[in-house]
This record gives C-alpha cells, structure tokens and sequence, in this order.
C-alpha cells in the first residue's frame, strides 16, 4: 500500500509528525518507565516482602525460641495491616509449623518453599503472588523459618496507577503537543506556504514582481525564501534584458529586412512572420501563408527547384541555402536567398524546416553586372591576367591561357615568371614591375611571352598596370593585357619587306628608266648605223654585238623596271589555265628533260583582271626558279585553282582581304629554302646561284607583276622540302565570269557518312568537328591501317574517304587504293601539305585539298565531291542500259 | 506444559526440604534419624530454654557483656533435673562469642560467676539465704521452684500443659541491673513490674 503524502498540506504534514512525535515519544518515555518500574517492583517487592519477613522473624524469635506460638500470632497479626500479604507461617527449626496469619481465612498454602542449604532467604513469584522464605536466625543459630506470601496486586496497582498517570499524560500532552505544533508549525509552514503561494502566484499570472515578505529568521527557509526572492529578481532582469534583445532583433530583422519562416512537414503548412511580407512584396497581414500560396508567388522556373532543395534537406538532414526568384503582386521580379535548417522534437522525429529568407535582387543585379564585365574579359581575345605580390597568378582568362598553352584549371598559382622566357622575366622583374611600383604608372611595351608546351616565344604588346585599393590605395595586385602581336610582327615584316621592296624598286626603276633612254640612244643609233652601213662592211659585226647587247639591257632594264612597277600592262581578262597552256610547249623546252612537268588545272577556274603577258612572265620566272633548285632534275607542278579566302585565312597576310582568288601555284622538289633565304627570295639581285648564273631578277619580276597585279604571292619552303609559290589573283567581280562556280560558300551541309583518316589528333579532331557540326557521319582512323579496319567495320557504307598523305603505318596513297577496291567510285579526298602531291607515283586524276585548308572550304570541297557522285549516279541511273 | 514443571519443582522442593531438614539437624541436635523427631521431654525444653534466656539479657549490671575472652556459665544450684539435656542443649553455644558453660554448684557463694544461675527445687527452702548471697549480684535466677518470682526470683518456670511458660519478675530484673529484652517479656507469661 503506497501512502501518498504529498497529498497533504504541510500544515497538517507537520501537525500530525509532532502529534506522532509527540505521541511516540510519550508512549516509549512511559512504557519505559512503566518497564522500568514493573521490573524494580518485583524486586522492591521482594525487598519489602524479605524485610517485612526479617521484622517478623526478629519480633517471633523469641516466640519462636521460647515456643509461644499465641506471641507470635500476635505479632504476625499485626499484618493485617499489610493488606498485600496473603500469608504468613512461621515454622520451627524441625520445619513443623509454629503460627500463621492468613489475610483470607481458610487459605493455607501447603507446600512452601524451602530454603536451600546455605541461604537465608529464598523468594518465588508464582500464580498472582510473591512467596519469601526467610530463615529466622536468633543470635546465630537457625531456629525457624518465616513463610510470607503476598500478592501481586501492588504490581497490578501499580500497573495500573502509572498506566493511568501514562494515559492522563499522554491526553494532557497530546493536546500540547497539537497546540505548539500548531504555533510552531504556523510559524514554520507560514513562510513556506507564503513561498508556495508566491510561486503560485508567479507561475499563474508570470508576474515576476512580486516578493515574499522577509520573515526576519534566519533559518533555512528564510535563505531559501531569500534565494527566492532574488531569483525573482533575477528573472525580472533577465526578462527586462530578453526584452530589449528581442526589441534589438526585431530592430535588426526590420531593418536587414530578413523575414523567418517555416515549413511544418506534417501538413505541408508554411507560415512566415510579418518580416516575410515585404519580401513578396505584399502588405502586411496578406494571406501568405499556405504552401499552394507561397508557390504561386516563386518564378515558375524556379519552382521545382526549391521544392526539391527542400525536400532533399529533410532528407539529408542538413542545412539548406537556396536563392530562387519570386514575382511580385506588381510584376517585378526579385531574387531571395533562403536558408533552412531541420527541426526535430523531443523524439528526435523532423518537425519542421525553419529558417531566414531575405532579398538579394541588388546583389544579383551586382552579380550579374559583374558577370557582364567577366565575360568581357573572358570573351576578348587579348590576354587578361592578375598577378599577386608573390608572383603567383590569381587571374588569367579563357584568351591568356589559349596564349600560352596554360590549362585554366592549372592557372591559378602558376608563377607568372613561367610565362615569360628566361631573359624577358628578368627584364620584367627587374626593371618594369619596380618602376610600375614606384609609381610611374602602367608599362606598355613589347614583350615576349614562352608558349609553356612548345617553349616558342610569343610575341606579345604587354600593358602592365598596379591594381590599388580604392579606399586606401594599399597595392593590391598586378594586372597585365597583352596582345598576341605575333601576327602584326608578321605584318609588319611583311610591310617592310614590301616597303624595302618597292623602294629597292623604285631605285630601280629610276636607274632603269634612266638606262632605258640611253639604251634607247644605244640601240637606235646602232640600228641607224647597220642601216647606213653595208653588210659586208667588218664594222657591221660589231655593230651588231652593240645591238644585241643593248636589247639584252633592255630586256633585263624591262625586267627591272617590270619588278619596279613600272611596266605598263594591258589589263584584260585572263583565264589562267589558257595562260598555261599557250606555254606548255616553251616551259617543258624551258625546264629540261630532267624536270618533269605536271599541270594540275582546275576545270572551271575563273576570270581575273591582269595582263596576260605578265602572267606569262611569272610562270616563267617561277618555273625557271623551280629549275635551277633542282639541278638533278625532280618535279615541277604547276597548279591552278578558284581560291576562297575567309577571315581566318586572311590573317597574317598583309594585303590579303577575304573574298574569291584564282591560285597559280608552282610547285618542285628542289633543294628548298632558309627562312633567311625566303625572306630575301623577292630582292632584287638576291640569288643563291654562283656568280654568273641568273641575274637575280626573276622573281623581283615575279613579285613586281604581282604588285601591280594586285595579287599576292606566299613561299611555302623548308631545306630540303622543295618549294612552292603561290599567286593569289582577285577574281574578277562576278557577273564577268560565266563560269558557275560558288560565289558565296555553298550549302555544306550533309548526313553522308565519311572517313577520316589523319594521324594527327589535332587536325584529325578539328575536321571531325566541323564535319559532325554540319550533319555528316564521321569514322576516324589515325592511320592507314586503323583506317582499312574500319573500312571493313563500319555498318554503315562510307560516302567518301577523307584522308591525309602522310600517314605512319600506311599512307594515305595506298589507303585510297585499297578504299576504291572497296567502294569503287566513291570520291576520296586527300588533304596533302604543300607538296605531299609531288611525291606520289603516276598522276591519277586525284583530288586534293591543300593544307591548310578553312572549313568552308573544306565543306566546299567535300560537298562538290559528293554532288558530283550523286550526279554521276543519276546519269547512270538515267542511261538506259547499253544493250549490245 | 505447567505441571510438569509443577512437578518438578514439588519434587525439587521436596529435596531442598530434606536437605534443609538434614542441615538443621546436623546443626542443632544430632538426631537419629532425619524421620525421627522425638517429642522434647520438660527438662529438655527448660535446657533450651536457659540456653535462650541469655541471649534475652540486653546488659548485665556492671557486669561486661559476655565474650568471646571468658565463658558463660549456667549454674545449676542443688539437685540437677536436667540430667544430659542442660548439658546438651549448652554443648557448642555460645552467647555473643563466649561459650556456654554448665557448672553445677552446691553452696550459693559459688554463684557469683554464674550469669544465669537455676535454683533447683531441692533448694526450695534455701531461697532466702541464696538470695541474700547473691544479694544484687546481675545473676538471672532460674526455678521452677513455685512463687519463685514472688519470693525473689526473676525467672519462673510455669508448666502449661505441653508447654513449659515462665513468669519474669522484671522490677527484680531491673533491680539487679539486668535488662531484658521486651522479646522476652513479650513470651512471657506474668511479667512483674512492680516487687
């Protein structure tokens, strides 16, 4: 059975402990002492009884003695004043009795006690009464024994009176007890239910101000009502203080503007607090709450990106931080940031998502003016690169690291100084980025840059500049734009070459206009003299020497001045593959029996504006050139060609704009160029033959007519390669031509499925590239042997076989065999470098297009190949089958 | 299970009974058997009782009270009655430390050490002048003699069927020095105040 005591008010709690107290200790005092006293009555008793026993013994002896029993009998009857003694006997020394008193007539006890030897006195409590035996000793000797017995009613009696004083304590003490329990307990329990009725108080209405009253003691209630007191006193601070920060905090939301919000997962229920409405542009008090509501209100765009954001936070378990678009009531758009937090409950169930969401339209516009300027950056093909204190790179974009062979991923802490060669980062180091430091500004100038994969130097016009705090002009870092100047260094030689050129020229030209007139005086008065002279005259002889040598300065003075410009040219239209064949016959006198000749013309080649004899003249000079480097013979081509030119291929070429050429291209096996020599190949007078051998003007020539022409004319050599030289003549406008060629890029587009044969990746990727871009189907191969797996692989048939040359394993040639036994008359493409055609054996009608090649043209190319094919195979689908 | 334990203590009691009896009879009077109580002849209970009337006797005139330095005599004047009893009862007592003494005498001037002195009734005609030698000596005079303590006795033996009772002449007592103890007084029969 369980007692439940807290069920009761500690006035009563304390009342009936002192009762109970009071009550126990009453009851033990009493029953000890009852105790006590029943166990020292007994003996007092016997005390009593053995000197009423003596007294009766000393006042019988001599009865006793002189055998008087009546004397004793008198004495014993004084006994009856003892009302507790029952009996007396007095016995002589034989035992035999001698006199008796009995209280109670007529009641004799029999058999008394004895004494045993050796003790005066033996005493019995047995059956209500006491029995004492005492020897009556007269002067030494044993003469009787006195028999008392007595009754125990002096112990009831006793019992009794001190059961009663016991009971009459107790019901004088009880009450006592209950009175001072009742003052001490008013006096103890009164702080206590005062403390417990504040505490009621406080915890009811949360009123913190009120105190108990100090109750003046010292005890241990009073420190606890103290502590109490102060620890309402604390609260009210704390809450004062709690106040005020949650007055800070909403000072601090409304004016951050950060709205709270939460996301109740059982119901799906989002509710935010009055922060979030301006958020939404909504006015306060507006229904926001709702997660149909609050959806409404996100970009569409952006929807299933929050929900899933969130979602994937509960499960996960982690925070969240999401920026989405909200479109106002009004229609404006405005980008938040939200971030979110799981909530759990004391079961450590997810309760909910909560968090902060605040606007972040301005940074977003910020983020993405930044953005703008970034792709600047990114997008300008200069190089644009930061540079910290140490030397590391902190910046460089997309065009910089294109530059110099960096990967941006690598970028980034690379040392600026190995982007520069040894001596050009010294330089810098040095003396450029101290004197920027010491505040001369930026540095613009000339500078060379090392392509970190191919360690050749670039070009570069470096602007270098210091970036400083705007707020306290502290140094920040280094920044650097740099144009690849390559380029304009190549133009620029170009045009020096040309301007060295045309000066050369025209000194020249003004010598040989000059030497012209006295040629002219020369050779006319020779003439009028072999006219006034007879033939046989011996003077004739000599005469005529004068003439022929003064028509061989001429010739040579025409040659010059033709270099110079200066010549007069008919400008007519020519068709270039006429011009060539009017001159078959004289070249192949003109190259030898050891030079063989191959003209490779295209069919349709334009028109242009130029003088035909001028033209005649080049494809002389440039074969005799050719010639003389092959002093044991080799071969010569001669080209012909309709010329696209892009944007991209026009760069470089000084002079060159994009649009339609006729190409003449002139091709041998020779001994090849030095850049030093090909750099002076146009010079007047430059030539690498002995002394006596040429008079190093047949290419000024060439180059001259160009000039005047208005061409363009590009050396393509190494030692040892051979050369060719290719003319570019504008074509005529169109309208002059009647041939139909391609005036804009044709459509190149296809879906035919081609083969790609290159063994190098870069070119072999860049022509993959632009032909998947434009529909085609393409099967790589990086050889001839890969290239003839495929063949045979492929389950798709190949439209056309798009190969290069030069090809480790197996060329390009024997590739081309073993496709056309495969696919017999389906078109091949070769894409030979500058001269690659001149090594193959026999001269198939091949079809080539020269590296390097755009990818208009490219497209060109392949698109006409495979028309061609189509056209070929609807002529044979046309003509009805030959019967024969 | 109370009786059983009655009885045993009956029967330990009654040991205790024999063993009390035995010891009171090796102490007082041989007896021949512990059964045996024979019934004391007259002479044997005066032996006694003249053994005892010393011990009753609170001072003794200017006689020093006895003991343990000299000896108690009890004279027996003029013909013995008592024959062994005087000298049985008196055998082994003493009175507070001197030893009892029985002394018989024939002429009255033997007297005067005696403390308690008994006249014999052969004396009977004797008493004047016996009194008048022992004159106000503190001698305790014993007789059965009749009148005895009307004719100058102190102690008076007076047969009372069975019991031998005695008469005190206590202004006698007094007049010789001796004080007697009321318990003697109180046992006796006639107690003369007044000569």
């Amino acid at each position: 059975m369980k007692f439940n005591l807290g069920r009761y008010s500690i006035r009563k709690k304390l009342t009936w402990m002192n009762l109970l107290v009071s009550g126990a200790t009453l009851l033990l005092a009493s029953s000890a002492y009852v105790a006590y006293e029943l166990a020292t009555l007994r003996l007092s008793m016997v005390q009593n009884l053995s000197i009423e026993a003596q007294i009766v013994s000393a006042n019988c002896a001599s009865a006793v003695v002189f055998g008087d029993p009546d004397s004793a009998r008198n004495t014993l009857s004084a006994l009856s004043a003892a009302p507790h003694i029952v009996s007396v006997s007095i016995y002589d020394a034989q035992g035999a009795p001698f006199a008796t008193y009995s209280r109670d007539p007529g009641e004799i006890r029999e058999t008394p006690l004895t004494l045993p030897e050796g003790r005066p006195e033996v005493h019995k409590f047995a059956n209500n009464s006491l029995e004492l035996v005492r020897a009556i000793v007269f002067q030494g000797k044993l003469i009787g024994s006195v028999h008392m017995r007595s009754d125990l009613t002096e112990i009831s009696d006793r019992l009794l009176r001190y059961g009663g004083i016991a009971v009459v304590i107790l019901l004088i003490c009880l009450p006592a007890a209950l009175l001072f329990s009742a003052i001490f307990q008013r006096e103890t329990a009164r702080p206590l239910i005062q403390l417990a009725d504040v505490a009621r108080v406080v915890s009811r209405d949360k009123e913190y101000s009120v105190r108990i009253p100090a109750s003046g003691s010292r005890d241990e209630i009073a420190l606890l009502i103290d502590a109490f007191n102060e620890m309402l006193g604390q609260i009210q601070i704390r809450d004062a203080a709690l106040l005020q920060a949650h007055e800070r905090l909403n000072l601090a939301l409304k004016s951050s503007g950060v709205g709270t919000w939460r996301w109740e997962i059982a119901d799906g229920a989002i509710v935010g607090d009055d922060f979030m409405y301006p958020l939404f542009g909504l006015d306060p008090g507006a229904d926001l709450n709702g997660y149909e509501k609050f959806f409404r209100m996100v970009h569409p765009r952006d929807r299933e990106r929050v929900r899933r954001t969130a979602t994937e936070s509960l499960r996960i378990d982690a925070p969240f931080e999401i920026e989405f678009r909200v479109i106002w009531p009004n229609g404006s758009v405005h980008t938040l940031t939200a971030r979110g937090n799981m909530f759990r409950d004391e079961n450590n169930q997810p309760v909910r998502l909560t968090g902060v969401c605040w606007d972040v339209s301005a940074r977003r516009l910020a983020e993405e003016e930044r953005q703008k300027f970034v792709s600047l950056v990114e997008q300008t093909d200069d190089f644009v690169g930061m540079m910290a204190l140490d030397g590391t790179i902190i910046y460089i974009n997309h065009a910089g690291c294109r530059l110099v062979g960096l990967e941006a991923r690598r970028a980034i802490g690379t040392s600026f100084a190995d982007l520069h060669p040894e001596d050009a980062w010294s330089n810098l180091s040095g003396e450029i980025l101290p004197s920027v430091l010491r505040g001369d500004g930026n540095w613009v100038g000339e500078a060379r840059l090392r392509h970190l994969a191919t360690q050749q130097p670039i070009n570069v016009l470096m602007n270098i500049f210091p970036v400083n705090d705007p707020e306290t002009g502290q140094l920040l870092c280094f920044a650097a734009i740099m144009r690849d100047v390559t380029e304009r260094k190549q133009l620029e030689q170009q045009l020096l070459q040309s301007q060295k050129l045309d000066s050369i020229g025209q000194l020249a030209g003004g010598v040989a206009h000059d030497f012209n007139n006295l040629l002219t005086i020369i050779s006319g008065y020779s003439e009028l003299i072999l006219g006034r002279c007879d033939p046989n005259d011996p003077v004739v002889e000599p005469v005529e020497q004068i003439s022929r040598a003064a028509a061989r300065a001429a010739a040579l003075t025409r040659q010059l001045l033709s270099f110079a410009s200066r010549q007069a040219s008919e400008q007519k239209d020519v068709h270039l593959n006429d011009v060539v064949a009017n001159i078959e016959k004289m070249l192949r006198r003109l190259i030898g029996e050891d030079v063989q000749l191959s003209l490779s013309l295209q069919p349709d080649i334009g028109i242009f504006r130029a003088d035909p004899n001028q033209v005649e003249q080049i494809i002389v000079n440039l074969a005799i050139n050719a010639r003389d480097a092959m002093p044991g013979g080799g071969k010569l081509l001669i080209e012909t060609a309709n010329i696209y030119i892009d944007e991209e291929s026009a760069q470089g070429r000084l002079a060159l704009e994009p649009g339609h050429y006729i190409m003449l291209a002139v091709s041998d096996t020779g001994v090849g160029m030095s850049p030093e020599v090909k750099s002076r190949i146009f010079e007047p007078f430059f030539t690498t033959k002995e002394r006596g051998k040429g008079t190093g003007l047949g290419l000024s020539t060439v180059y001259g007519i160009v000039q005047q022409s208005k061409a363009s004319i590009t050396v393509l050599s190494e030692p040892g390669q051979g050369a060719t030289f290719r003319v570019l003549f504008p074509a005529a406008p169109a309208g002059k031509t009647g041939a139909s060629e391609p005036i804009a890029p044709p459509p190149s587009a296809g879906t035919e499925t081609i083969l790609l044969a290159e063994d190098e990746a870069g070119v072999r990727g860049y022509v993959r590239h632009v032909l998947e871009r434009n529909g085609y189907r393409v099967a790589e191969a990086s050889n001839g042997l890969e290239a003839m797996d495929v063949i045979h692989s492929f389950p798709v048939p190949i439209d056309l076989l798009l190969t290069d040359v030069v090809m480790p394993e197996c060329g390009g040639v024997e590739l081309a065999e073993h496709f056309s036994g495969v696919y017999p008359g389906v078109p091949v493409l070769f894409m030979s470098g500058y001269n690659d055609r001149l090594w193959m054996e026999g001269d198939q009608a091949v079809n080539f297009i020269q590296k390097p090649f755009s990818s208009p043209a490219l497209l060109a190319r392949i698109r006409e190949l495979l028309d061609a094919r189509l056209e070929a195979g609807q002529k044979t689908a046309d003509t009805p089958p030959q019967t024969s | 299970m109370t009786a059983p334990f009655r009885s045993r203590r009956r029967s330990a009691a009654r040991r205790i009974l024999l063993a009390v009896l035995l010891a009171i009879c090796l102490h007082t009077v041989p007896c021949a058997s512990a059964q045996d109580r024979p019934h004391p002849t007259e002479y044997q209970i005066k032996a006694q009782y003249l053994t005892d009337f010393g011990r009753f006797v609170k001072k003794w005139g200017n006689r020093p009270a006895p003991g343990p330095d000299e000896s108690f005599a009890i004279c027996v004047l003029g013909q013995d009655p008592y024959g062994q009893s005087l000298d049985t009862a008196v055998h082994g007592e003493n009175i507070g430390g001197s030893p009892l003494v029985v002394r018989r005498i024939a002429q009255p001037i033997d007297a005067t050490g005696c403390r308690i002195l008994f006249i014999s009734s052969s004396e009977s005609g004797q008493l004047q002048d016996i009194f008048g030698v022992i004159g106000t000596a503190p001698v305790l005079t014993v007789s059965d003699i009749p009148d005895f303590v009307r004719r100058g006795g102190i102690i008076e033996f007076v047969p009372d069927g069975n019991r031998v009772k005695f008469e005190i002449n206590l202004a006698l007592a007094q007049r010789v020095g001796l004080s007697l103890s009321s318990d003697l007084l109180k046992v006796a029969r006639v107690v003369r105040r007044t000569p």
